[in-house]
């Protein structure tokens, strides 16, 4: 056998070390998680509205740095129980988003409560009697008695202010009904009387100040803002309408799909690529040459040709001498086909036709002629040319080589 | 790292755990992802493994052959493994991938069987190893290069005309020849006349010794040589029918060779286009076929345009002595590359045949009438055959022989015409 004899590869020394294949991954693990933090660090923070921390419009940046000037120190949570446990205000930013027994409970701690747009069952739950007030429209100006409120006197009162009706309830209403003031209580109208972009306008900060640390009284606020712990009918969640597991087997079947996919996905080895061989197309010139024709109507080149071929034919089918022309053609086959020689010498050496159909009809009538002069369709007689030609007499088989021995032995 | 359906299947049944309770889900994810590390930690390791990749000797196009990996596990661990052995897709490799176990400091088998549907080199791919844990929950997957090849030859569908071929090879070799005393045939022996023998055969000198009458009788000549010459350009890579027309020429080769070994002539090879792509020395007897074999196998067209002086001098470089030169090109599109120079100095010194597969779709375009386009068509098929025809002429009249023929029977026309050149003692 001519193959070389088989040599025995060690795979330890084709397979790399794992820190080298895994470099690459490693790498760029390393950038995406450094580009992550990056990015966080930078970009300015979505911010939710009334985050204590956000720094947005929308944020309540500016007042927890105004009551820690104040020596109040804010504690932000999502928690509830911790709201719950604090000794100090309770600043609700979402009341809504808690149940009406998780209200109560906030409203049975001992600390002072601070609602921010609470709705009317919230303020049903604290303070039984207060409602929103559709027709109430809020006022500048103070008009009660509640101390901070007058400290604050007039104020820029926002747009989107919702008033309560205070009824017969012991709570002071100011400002037209946009704070409520109880004991331990307040309830704010707006939660723009919180935000960056409006608290600077006349008497805002001070108001809030005064309605959080119960005038300058309480030093320690928690700031509540909903958790997964807010069980009100607040932000409803599609998944409130699924048993209790749905959540969690939702996610699990996420990730047992994408190890579905890291499954399916893995190839057994790569893809081995075939070498093609080139193809050429047989007759791709002679069909170049025929549409060239075709676009050019070079009728008079394509009639010649067809002529010249099939007069070639005949002239072979008769044994008439190499090179005689049309007429000489036409005379010896007319009285085999029964035609006139000036009709088949017409048809073998005529004009060129005037258009496509008269060449299509050419053709035909020369494919007729060469079939009646005794010879087949073309295309058996191309068939036939194909065959075998042997350039000199001698070379053919068996009778010839007889007929030259013969010849050389006289 | 590999994960398995196994591993997605049990993660699957997690859904149950975590609809219940987030507690169980977490344990139940750890656990799931200790296993697998476990199981990546126990599995074979696979740079432990000694390969030797053994491949059969040549095959035939469409027969079958084989290709064998060994894999010895020289680690530790039990090497519990699915392994693919890719070949190109013409190899046609079979099964694909196969399990394998391997404990350690033994060596396991994995046969692969090739049926190749492409001539030549057909080349190995790497080989995949995905070793297994003891779980089956995960695998470690590396891929190998054990390089192999698989020689793959002309398929020789023209060993269907070799006996009738060699039918006439021997009535040149006996009975015609007795009737035949043309210049170069060798004395072979005298034997007694039998009826129909030519009497000028009669050895008078011979039959005064004996009581009967003596002929004697002649045998062609021997030790002749033959050179295969082929063009592997442009030309040869068009497709007549399915097969490209340098395929019809190497299948003719092989019928020659397999005839000229049988009648003791001594044969050469030169494929080339615009450089030389085999070649082979003078070779006879037993020797020949096998190393025509496999000098053809690997040849392929090369979209060039062929350099017919080249080959013309090759073939003179390569045999001094007047012999047939057998030239496998194509005539449709000889007007244009310069055949007939080449066939010129060829024909000054030897005996030359121009062997050339002709097109079916060149017939079948002259003969369409379909609507004017297609007579436009059939013209330029007519023209086409028409220089063709020309160039036969000139070519005849160069002393060359001119063999045309369809695909199917080319091979046998081209032996035809080697053997009626023997039995006219032209060689």
């Amino acid at each position: 056998m001519s193959t070389p004899a088989p040599r025995e590869i060690a795979a330890g020394a084709l397979v790399r070390p794992a820190w080298q294949r895994l470099r690459v991954g490693l790498v760029l693990a390393l950038v995406i998680v450094l580009g992550a933090v990056l990015v966080g660090s930078l970009a300015d923070r979505p911010g939710q509205p009334l985050d204590p921390i956000s720094a947005r419009t929308n944020g309540s940046k500016a007042l927890v740095r105004i009551l820690a000037g104040y020596g109040a120190t804010v504690v932000p949570t999502t928690d509830l129980n911790t709201a719950i446990a604090g000794s100090g205000t309770v600043l609700v930013t979402a009341p809504d988003a808690y149940s009406t027994d998780q209200l109560q409970r906030l409203a049975a701690a001992p600390g002072r409560l601070v609602l921010v747009e609470p709705g009317t069952r919230a303020t049903t739950a604290v303070a039984p009697g207060v409602s929103l007030d559709p027709n109430g429209r809020g006022d500048e100006f103070p008009g009660c008695r509640d101390a901070g409120a007058i400290a604050a006197g007039r104020i820029a009162l926002p747009d989107d202010v919702v008033p309560y009706d205070v009824g017969r309830v012991d709570a002071t209403s100011c400002y037209g009904g946009a704070v409520v003031s109880a004991p331990n209580l307040v309830l704010l109208g707006s939660a723009k009387l919180l935000q960056n972009d409006t608290l600077a306008g006349a008497g805002v900060a001070a108001l809030d100040v005064n309605a959080i640390t119960a005038d300058r009284t309480v030093r320690d606020v928690v700031w509540l803002r909903p958790g997964g712990d807010a069980a009100g009918s607040g932000p409803a969640s599609i998944w409130d309408l699924f048993p209790d597991g749905a959540y969690r087997a939702f996610w699990w079947l996420i990730a047992v799909g994408a190890l579905l996919v890291l499954w399916r996905a893995r190839r057994l080895g790569g893809v081995v690529t075939e070498p093609l061989p080139v193809i050429v197309r047989s007759a791709e010139v002679v069909e170049g040459h025929g549409r060239l024709y075709l676009r050019a109507g070079a009728r008079d080149r394509a009639a010649a040709a067809l002529r010249a071929a099939a007069k070639e034919r005949i002239r072979a089918r008769v044994a008439l001498p190499r090179g005689a022309t049309p007429d000489q053609v036409a005379v010896a086959v007319a009285p085999v086909v029964g035609r006139s020689p000036a009709e088949v010498a017409w048809l073998l050496g005529g004009p060129a036709p005037a258009d496509d159909a008269m060449l299509l009809r050419l053709a035909i009538d020369l494919d007729r002629l060469e079939t009646a002069v005794g010879g087949a369709v073309s295309a058996r007689v191309v068939a036939q040319s194909d065959a075998r030609t042997h350039a000199r007499p001698d070379a053919r088989p068996a009778a010839p080589t007889d007929a030259r021995t013969d010849k050389e032995h006289r | 790292m590999v994960l398995t359906g196994r591993l997605v299947a049990l993660a699957a049944l997690g859904v149950l755990l975590a609809a219940w309770s987030t507690a169980a889900v977490l344990i139940f994810a750890a656990a799931l992802i200790v296993s697998v590390g476990i199981d990546l930690a126990l599995a074979g390791r696979i740079a432990d493994l000694r390969i030797v990749r053994d491949v059969s000797a040549p095959v035939r196009l469409t027969e079958r052959g084989e290709t064998v990996l060994v894999i010895a596990n020289t680690g530790r661990r039990v090497l519990l493994a699915l392994a693919r052995d890719a070949w190109v897709p013409s190899a046609g490799a079979s099964p694909r991938s196969q399990d394998v176990v391997v404990r350690p400091g033994e060596r396991r088998h994995v046969v692969t069987a090739l049926v190749p549907t492409r001539r030549g080199e057909r080349r190995a791919g790497r080989v995949t190893i995905r070793s297994h844990g003891p779980l089956g929950l995960a695998a470690r997957q590396r891929q190998l290069d054990v390089p192999g090849t698989l020689q793959v030859l002309p398929a020789f569908a023209s060993r269907r005309f070799l006996p009738e071929k060699l039918s006439r090879l021997r009535q040149i070799d006996g009975a015609v020849l007795v009737r035949q005393r043309g210049q170069g045939s060798e004395f072979d022996s005298l034997r007694a006349y039998v009826i129909g023998d030519d009497v000028r055969a009669i050895d008078w000198r011979a039959t005064a010794r004996s009581r009967d009458l003596v002929v004697r009788t002649w045998r062609p000549e021997r030790d002749r040589q033959i050179v295969l010459a082929i063009d592997t350009g442009r030309s040869s890579a068009a497709r007549l029918g399915d097969e490209p027309r340098l395929d019809a020429a190497l299948d003719a080769c092989l019928l020659l060779g397999a005839l000229a070994a049988r009648a003791g002539d001594r044969v050469a090879l030169i494929a080339a286009d615009i450089s030389v792509r085999a070649r082979l020395g003078l070779a006879s007897g037993r020797d020949v076929l096998p190393r025509l074999v496999g000098a053809l196998a690997p040849l392929e067209p090369a979209l060039v345009e062929t350099d017919p002086q080249l080959l013309a001098a090759e073939v003179l470089r390569q045999v001094s002595k007047r012999s047939l030169v057998v030239l496998f090109s194509a005539l449709d599109t000889a007007a244009d590359t310069g055949l007939l120079p080449a066939a010129r100095v060829l024909a000054a010194r030897h005996e030359v045949i121009v062997a050339s597969a002709t097109d079916p779709a060149l017939a079948r375009l002259a003969a369409a009438r379909a609507d004017a386009g297609d007579v436009y068509l059939a013209a330029a098929a007519e023209l086409t055959s028409a220089k063709r025809a020309v160039v036969v002429e000139q070519l005849g009249a160069l002393g060359a022989h001119v063999v045309q023929a369809p695909t199917e029977v080319f091979a046998s026309h081209v032996a035809d015409t080697y053997l009626d050149l023997k039995a006219a003692g032209r060689l």
